[in-house]
């Protein structure tokens, strides 16, 4: 295990150049060649003198992830080490000293958080029931974006409240400030949601060559440069000392609700930042499932009060926000809730928002072409009129839009409900395509559903309510549960029980039983797909398949691990590979290899592979490999392979006979 | 022939679907890593999971029944002749862990 360690406070004020929140502090190579070894130096020393430091967070991290993250987590150390007493550590495998062992003083309950596309929350199991916190405008949902000026970063958790002027929409809109970083977050520039997301008001800059895009904020009408993970990382660095401010401890554990639809190189992505945040990720829950666990509370307490029946509940659950929708059905009896399906895409708000903006001004692509001072702000203006425009629309049956976009262009015009499903039918065609397949997939039909629920900003929109129903063949949703605040919740609820939390009253007996939403397998039989924990199937899970060489005295084989759905590997996404070297030679066909793969409890990925026939000591040994392996440029990876290599390393799929 | 499904469940051969459910459900709040801090629970979850997974579908429990564990390895499309047939359930190297 390796530790890194980070002194708190972290409230540092945004203004010194060692804050935080000071953007020459993101200066990788200015922080980590020169300082680690003054570090790891200096810690032995201190060590020595005083025993293990007396307040301190420790951040468990991977080798892999120490590589990238601790450069970030050393440099807040730095700070503390000139300014003060120096509460640092950073150990090893090698080095690793009882000290680790210290526990923490404060009680040490994960804290849940939804980091929405277009709005975050926080919130925490306080001893008697899940709290969300306000940040000083008392909001409890906080707009995610953070904005550049000058010498300071400042995020939405306070919005700027701490100085003179709070930030309004329009200031978000300005160029300045990096939104929908959940969109943006571990997607190459092929993909269509980053190359919708050049029509926000930053920069997006695209090659389209599949790697990672190049992002930038105005900030003194020059594009300053950053990644969504930073920008994420800053966020988070906000809402963490939000939280310590609340709880009056340091938060060193969080959960944290993703869409379904995130891939597992997505996943990563968010823990990085989590980490470059002095966070460690003790869950990452798909929303649609903390939105279940907050259900099976709600049926555990009717039990207890004597109102429930106590037989199993089945629910489906619709989560549709700015950047994403997904879907899971949920069998919930006696506290236990157990996924049974779950289904996402990147369908959101957002994409509502630009369908409209383009039907108002039919020529938009062409007029907001390149982002000039005029366009960026022309721009801001039809975002904001439109969306008031959508969310009147949730009550009204037609809504008057009249914004003056300078330059000659105006929009006048009145928007009703018809016009606004036909612009969106798209949208809803993905909705409806979700839910059936989430029905499909856990073997159930409408007829089975006890409850609907509906959650997330645009479940407001009344087609998707009546949609949504109207394939469940029901009337109402499940009325007890807030839409905005339930996903953060049941993110705070699994905080407190993964965290080993209590409760004497019997609220927290809970459990989610998790299932991963997307195949998992190799590459085999020629181009194809050959899924080992194929979707749905329950987490944590272990899954052998055996597959056998493709070739006469074939001594290598390669094993491509891809995440999807598609039939053809290329179709899905490429996690990592590794080859299996020193094969015995030996007729094709008859050498037969394993492939297993693990996930465990904290959703880590193991590969293990290896030959199982024929036995003994001529053969060499298995290989374990933890997924992803990949950072960059995934397309790219599975075109060399194929290239390089063609078939020569192929394995096919065993087939088995039965032998009854 | 492999693991006995049933035995892991603690149900009888007979049991229904109702009865599957409560079993798994008992076992889950037991040896889930959430509610089990011991390093062995993970492995032991896996393996209710894997018992129910399969018992709970009429036709993996079909297959089960007749052709036991091997029968189900993911890949094996059932009865479908094959040339390789010998020695399965006779690997050294077994990942499932128990």
């Amino acid at each position: 295990m390796h530790l890194v360690t980070l002194p708190f406070p972290l409230l540092l004020p945004p203004s010194t150049p060692l804050s935080p929140l000071h953007p020459t502090f993101y200066s990788r190579e200015h922080c980590l060649p020169k300082l680690l070894p003054v570090l790891i130096s200096t810690r032995k020393k201190r060590q020595q003198q005083q025993g293990p430091p007396k307040s301190h967070l420790l951040v468990p991290v991977t080798p892999s992830q120490l590589a990238d993250s601790c450069w970030l987590s050393v440099s807040f150390a730095t700070f503390y080490w000139m300014a003060a007493e120096p509460f640092y550590t950073v150990a090893s495998d090698s080095e690793t000293t009882g000290e680790d062992k210290s526990q923490p003083s404060f009680p040490d309950v994960a804290i849940g958080i939804d980091i929405g596309t277009s709005k975050c929350s926080v919130a925490v199991w306080n001893g008697h029931h899940v709290e969300l916190l306000k940040n000083t405008r008392n909001q409890k949902g906080m707009r995610s974006y953070v904005m550049f000026k000058d010498d300071t970063l400042s995020a939405g958790v306070t919005g700027g409240a701490a100085k003179e002027n709070a930030h309004e929409e329009r200031d978000v809109l300005s160029g300045s400030a990096i939104f929908n970083m959940k969109r943006l977050i571990g997607r190459m520039d092929t993909d269509e949601v980053v190359q919708a997301s050049k029509a926000l008001p930053f920069l997006v800059q695209t090659l389209g060559i599949g790697v990672r895009p190049f992002i930038a904020a105005l900030v003194n009408n020059m594009w300053r440069s950053t990644t969504p993970e930073e920008v994420l990382a800053i966020f988070l660095l906000e809402l963490k000392a939000l939280a310590e401010m609340h709880l009056k401890h340091p938060v060193r554990n969080a959960v944290l609700t993703i869409p379904v639809a995130f891939s597992r190189f997505q996943q990563t992505r968010i823990e990085r930042a989590c980490a470059m945040a002095g966070l460690h990720v003790l869950r990452l829950m798909p929303e649609p499932t903390a939105v279940a666990l907050l259900y099976a509370q709600h049926q555990q307490q009717l039990m207890h009060d004597n109102m429930g029946s106590g037989i199993e509940k089945i629910a489906l659950i619709f989560n549709m926000g700015a950047g994403y929708c997904d879907a899971a059905v949920a069998a919930t009896a006696g506290g236990v809730s157990q996924i049974r399906a779950l289904s996402g895409c990147s369908v959101g708000g957002e994409d509502i928002l630009q369908n409209i903006m383009r039907h108002l001004v039919p020529n938009f692509d062409s007029l907001y072409a390149g982002q000039t001072m005029d366009r960026i702000k022309s721009m801001g203006l039809l975002r904001i009129a439109t969306q008031d425009a959508i969310h009147k629309l949730a009550s009204q049956d037609s809504v008057e839009i009249n914004v003056d976009l300078g330059d000659g262009q105006k929009v006048s015009k009145v928007l009703d409900h018809s016009e606004f499903e036909q612009v969106n039918r798209v949208i809803f065609e993905k909705v409806e395509k979700i839910i059936n397949q989430c029905l499909a997939d856990a073997k159930l039909v409408p007829e089975d559903i006890n409850d609907v629920i509906l959650v997330g900003g645009c479940s407001r929109i009344p087609r998707i309510r009546s949609l949504v129903l109207g394939l469940c063949k029901t009337e109402v949703s499940y009325k007890n549960i807030d839409a905005l605040e339930a996903a953060v919740s049941g993110a705070a609820l699994e905080g407190a029980i993964a965290s080993g939390v209590t409760d004497p009253e019997g609220s927290l007996d809970l459990l989610t039983i998790q299932a991963t939403p997307m195949n998992l397998g190799i590459r085999a039989d020629g181009d194809n797909f050959a899924a080992i924990i194929p979707r749905n199937t329950t987490v944590p899970a272990r899954r052998e398949m055996l597959f056998m060489t493709t070739h006469d005295n074939q001594t290598e084989a390669l094993i491509s691990v891809y995440e999807g759905e598609g039939e053809r590997a290329e179709e899905n996404h490429l996690l990592g590979y590794f080859k299996i070297t020193g094969i015995p030679p030996a007729p094709k066909g008859t050498v037969e290899i394993s492939v297993c793969m693990d996930i465990d409890a904290s959703n880590v990925l193991r590969v293990f592979a290896g030959v199982v026939k024929p036995q003994g000591q001529g053969v060499p040994p298995f290989i374990e490999v933890r997924m992803p392996t990949l950072d960059d440029g995934h397309g790219w990876c599975g075109q060399a392979l194929a290239k390089m290599y063609g078939s020569k390393l192929d394995l096919a799929v065993h087939p088995k006979k039965l032998q009854p | 022939m492999g693991v006995d499904y049933y035995k892991v469940l603690g149900v009888g051969r007979g049991a229904t679907d109702d009865e599957l459910k409560k079993a798994y459900r008992r076992l889950a709040m037991k040896y889930h890593p959430d509610k089990n801090p011991s390093p062995q629970a993970d492995s032991l979850f896996k393996q209710v999971s894997e018992a129910y997974d399969v018992l709970s579908d009429p036709q993996k429990r079909a297959i089960y029944d007749q052709y036991g564990e091997d029968g189900l390895k993911a890949g094996a499309p059932p009865p479908s002749a094959s040339a390789h047939a010998a020695g399965h359930g006779t690997h050294g190297f077994r990942f499932n862990p128990r």
